[in-house]
């Protein structure tokens, strides 16, 4: 956000500015002044008495000011006057579930990120659903005798849905919150650079599937698991992606707040659930992230519940052959060093690939497509790329906020747009330290005191350290 | 598995920094949940520069719950950590008074007393918590460390021998047990027990430190030092003044009194007290540069400590080889630069690898003085040679020899060598 000085000195040299007044009543309202947010609302209605952003932040501030009927009420009126302003619906959203009113809640927030997908909101929608708001269609839900089959016992069935409508991407899938791509839109060659990762990848998940029956009279078995380690952000959810476009698989990304649950036995129903998704819709990849929290080592584990869904987990992995047939199971983390032991045995995550930082090629993609649609001068990406190493995809974004910063804090001084110079993202590279040298220290202990089965040679290998 | 089980999942797998931010996001939603403050505390007294705030975060569980001891005794542990012996004993009697029996406490006692460098209370109140509970790893680790600085060798030797036989997947108990050895100049066992400890926890920074001066014990001369530290650790800072002073008074009567028979007695005495004040302060530098030349071992030493090996160490031989080189030789610059550059090592050993920010601006600056001044009575006295020496060069070497002898003051002040959160 921008600064508040910087915005109100801009707005001396031009108080009728409506977009630099909306950035202060934002930037106010983020910092909780309420009374200065309202004078700044308010005088954009002066300029522009039917703005319909001043007039929906005019309601969230009744709203917060405790006078919740009369917010409803002025919302009420932005929504008829402007059906097709998403964020109005949005907070039309918030309010109906703080007057528990769960459904119209749901009904509200799907309108709003239909009309507006970027106000996607996964906490609100949580929270909806733990009210009660499902979705129309989702309502209707009875225990199926013909689908329990193998479920357990809390699990529901959609008679609307019918095992076909697997075939239609994307298909909801109720509780799970999962989202299922039928087709990843990513490949090896859209991905810019990480050459090394992809030869391992092809070596040790591609090719073993396309030579299935070679690999069968080896007494080897294609699919499997396969564990993506590296530091955080540097590619390891894309590559994985990039994996499953390239062996036109469906792609199931599965989040660690998909599966974690409150209630004892929740966690691993979920679990089983996703696994049994994904044999349904072989062949499949099957991808979790952050890992090492559902295969924890159990020597870390206080409860018994975390070491069941550990024991779930072991089982969904050793699951007969057949029934894992054509699920590819991945699994990223950024600290292999706390997955429990049984899980790096044979025919569970037994293929380790390590995902290191961007290389330079990888950077020098990173960075146009980070320079894309923003005013940047003279923008050299092979220079700024040598200057960036080690970084992370998030240490690259890093360097490009705050150089932006620095060009919009002079931008509204001048009132013009002033562009990001290539100075100013070598400038901001010098400042930003990379995320991954703390993940590489620690790596780098692990490497030297508890290699002992060569789990982290690549690492070794990567930091220049001879065995 | 909740958020607050993840976060709680996370700690015990030493992800403290992941495992804050989910106990912050349990807080969001449960602003009176005095076990997640607890928690949380623990969590942050364990990162560096966030004890203070742990301190805060005790304190909110604290008001939220004041009859829970395990609260006192993390406060306890917390203030100790801070050096805050007293406040961290006042703590800990609370938590003992709400629970007599809680050994938990009793260890926070102990460790109290540690903090104080009590060490015969707080080896009496960790029996006290292995009375009651004899597996508590807590109190029987505090013990192992008592009895071994006490200089109690053969209870020392059994406590860890029960340490390791109770968990010999204790990175902890490896950690007391490679003291013990190294104590016992068995540095050959000592390396064995850091690089298992280190097998069991890679991160552990005690056990890497350990590792460390069993590599240097590896020369007769750091095993000397070491030795000495085992002795000086068995008082507490006030003693280890009494016993500076009163070697430095003795060091003075006996100086004035060998002048009085020959002065050549005098100079030899001079010169061991100079050696040992040099080799005191000096010795982490070259037992640092000493790993250096190990291709292997060097690889557990951390930037830091690397700069410390070479301009320690690494100055230290260079200057040596210089000043003997300028002796035998008679070339006096060259004796000027090796005596110079030996001056340079002692603010430089208290430069790197210190952890109080205040320390390294006093002693780095000390040390940059140090360099510019040697570096322009070296240039100098090499283009004026064999002119006699330039009064320029005399007091810029006056003002080393100063700054030399105040780092040997300066560096005992504890505020100067520990960090500003510790």
């Amino acid at each position: 956000m921008a600064d508040i000085q910087s915005l109100k000195q801009a707005l001396a040299v031009s108080p009728d500015n409506v977009p630099l007044l909306l950035m202060l009543g934002e930037a106010y309202l983020e910092q909780f002044s309420l009374e200065e947010a309202k004078a700044s609302y308010e005088a954009v209605l002066r300029v522009d008495p039917a703005n319909p952003y001043a007039r929906t932040h005019l309601v969230q501030l009744l709203d917060l000011d405790g006078r919740s009927s009369e917010a409803i009420l002025r919302l009420e009126q932005v929504c008829g006057e402007y059906p097709n302003f998403g964020p109005a619906w949005l907070l039309r959203a918030r309010l109906s579930l703080n007057e528990n009113r769960a459904r119209e809640a749901r009904e509200y927030y799907e309108r709003a990120v239909a009309l507006d997908p970027s106000l996607k909101n996964d906490d609100l929608l949580k929270r909806i659903r733990q009210a009660g708001g499902q979705r129309v269609a989702e309502e209707p839900r009875e225990p199926s005798p013909q689908r329990n089959g193998d479920r357990q016992a809390g699990a529901y069935y959609d008679p609307e849905f019918e095992e076909d409508d697997f075939d239609d991407d994307p298909f909801d899938d109720g509780d799970l919150e999962i989202e299922f791509d039928q087709k990843p839109d990513v490949d090896f060659d859209r991905v810019g650079g990480m050459e090394a990762v992809k030869e391992d990848i092809r070596m040790k998940i591609l090719y073993p599937l396309e030579n299935r029956e070679l690999f069968e009279a080896y007494g080897k078995r294609a699919g499997g698991g396969v564990l993506l380690y590296g530091p955080p952000g540097c590619g390891k959810t894309l590559i994985s992606r990039a994996t499953a476009g390239e062996i036109n698989a469906k792609f199931l990304s599965v989040g660690l707040h998909q599966i974690l649950d409150m209630w004892i036995g929740k966690s691993e129903e979920k679990l089983h659930e996703i696994f049994e998704m994904a044999r349904r819709h072989a062949p499949a990849v099957l991808f979790f992230d952050e890992v090492d929290a559902l295969a924890a080592d159990r020597k870390d584990m206080r409860t018994s519940a975390g070491r069941t869904l550990i024991n779930q987990f072991l089982a969904e992995l050793d699951s007969e052959s057949s029934k894992n047939d054509g699920v590819l199971v991945l699994g990223a983390t950024n600290a292999p060093w706390h997955l429990d032991s049984a899980f790096l045995r044979p025919g569970r995550f037994d293929r380790l690939i390590f995902v290191p930082p961007p290389d330079e090629t990888a950077r020098d993609q990173i960075i146009r497509i980070m320079a894309e649609g923003k005013p940047v001068a003279g923008l050299d990406p092979a220079a700024l790329a040598k200057k960036v190493k080690d970084f992370s995809g998030a240490d690259i974004k890093a360097v490009f906020d705050q150089a932006i910063e620095g060009a919009l804090s002079e931008a509204m001084k001048t009132g013009k747009i002033v562009p990001v110079t290539q100075k100013q993202l070598l400038k901001a590279a010098a400042n930003v330290k990379p995320s991954t040298r703390k993940w590489f220290e620690s790596a780098r202990n692990y490497a030297l005191y508890a290699n002992q089965s060569g789990f982290y040679d690549d690492v070794l290998h990567y930091l220049g350290i001879g065995k | 598995m909740s958020e607050l089980s993840h976060g709680l999942l996370l700690q015990d797998q030493g992800r403290l920094e992941e495992a804050e931010a989910c106990f912050y996001s349990v807080l969001a939603r449960e602003p009176d949940n005095d076990f997640v403050f607890g928690r949380l505390a623990l969590c942050q007294m364990s990162q560096p520069g966030k004890k203070r705030r742990a301190l805060d975060t005790i304190a909110e569980a604290i008001r939220l719950r004041a009859d829970e001891p395990f609260y006192f005794s993390v406060k306890a542990i917390i203030l100790g950590e801070l050096h805050r012996g007293k406040e961290a004993l006042e703590a800990a009697e609370t938590a003992v008074r709400l629970n007599p029996e809680d050994t938990f406490a009793l260890s926070a006692k102990a460790n109290a007393y540690c903090a104080m460098d009590r060490w015969a209370e707080a080896e009496e109140w960790s029996r006290h918590a292995l009375a009651l509970d004899g597996d508590n790893a807590m109190a029987a680790n505090i013990l192992a460390h008592t009895l071994r600085i006490q200089g109690k060798r053969q209870l020392n030797a059994e406590a860890v021998e029960r340490l390791l036989a109770a968990d010999p997947e204790d990175s902890f108990a490896h950690v007391n047990a490679g003291w013990t050895a190294l104590q016992a100049k068995d540095q050959a066992r000592a390396e064995q027990h850091f690089r298992e400890a280190l097998r069991l926890d890679p991160e552990s920074d005690m056990a890497r430190e350990g590792l460390l001066e069993s590599f240097r014990a590896r020369s007769w001369f750091y095993r000397a030092y070491l030795s000495y530290c085992f002795f000086m650790q068995r008082y507490t800072e006030g003693k280890q003044w009494m016993i500076f002073l009163g070697a430095f008074a003795v060091y003075q009567v006996s100086r004035k009194y060998l002048e009085t028979i020959n002065p050549v007695y005098s100079g030899v005495l001079v010169a061991v007290w100079l050696g040992l004040v040099l080799w005191v302060w000096l010795a982490p530098g070259i037992g640092n540069f000493l790993i250096l030349l190990d291709r292997s071992a060097r690889l557990a030493l951390k930037p830091a400590e690397r700069h410390q090996g070479i301009a320690v160490g690494g100055i230290f031989a260079l200057g040596a080889l210089a000043t003997i080189a300028g002796l035998v030789s008679g070339y006096y610059p060259v004796l000027l630069a090796g005596v110079g550059l030996l001056a340079t090592t002692i603010p430089a050993s208290l430069t790197f690898g210190n952890v109080s920010s205040r320390g390294r601006l006093v002693f780095g600056s000390i040390t940059v003085l140090l360099y510019a001044a040697v570096g322009t009575m070296i240039v100098l006295e090499w283009v004026r040679h064999p002119a006699p020496m330039h009064p320029l060069s005399s007091g810029l070497g006056l003002f080393a020899l100063f700054a030399t002898v105040a780092c040997t003051w300066l560096g005992n002040i504890r505020s100067l060598r520990r960090s500003s959160d510790d």
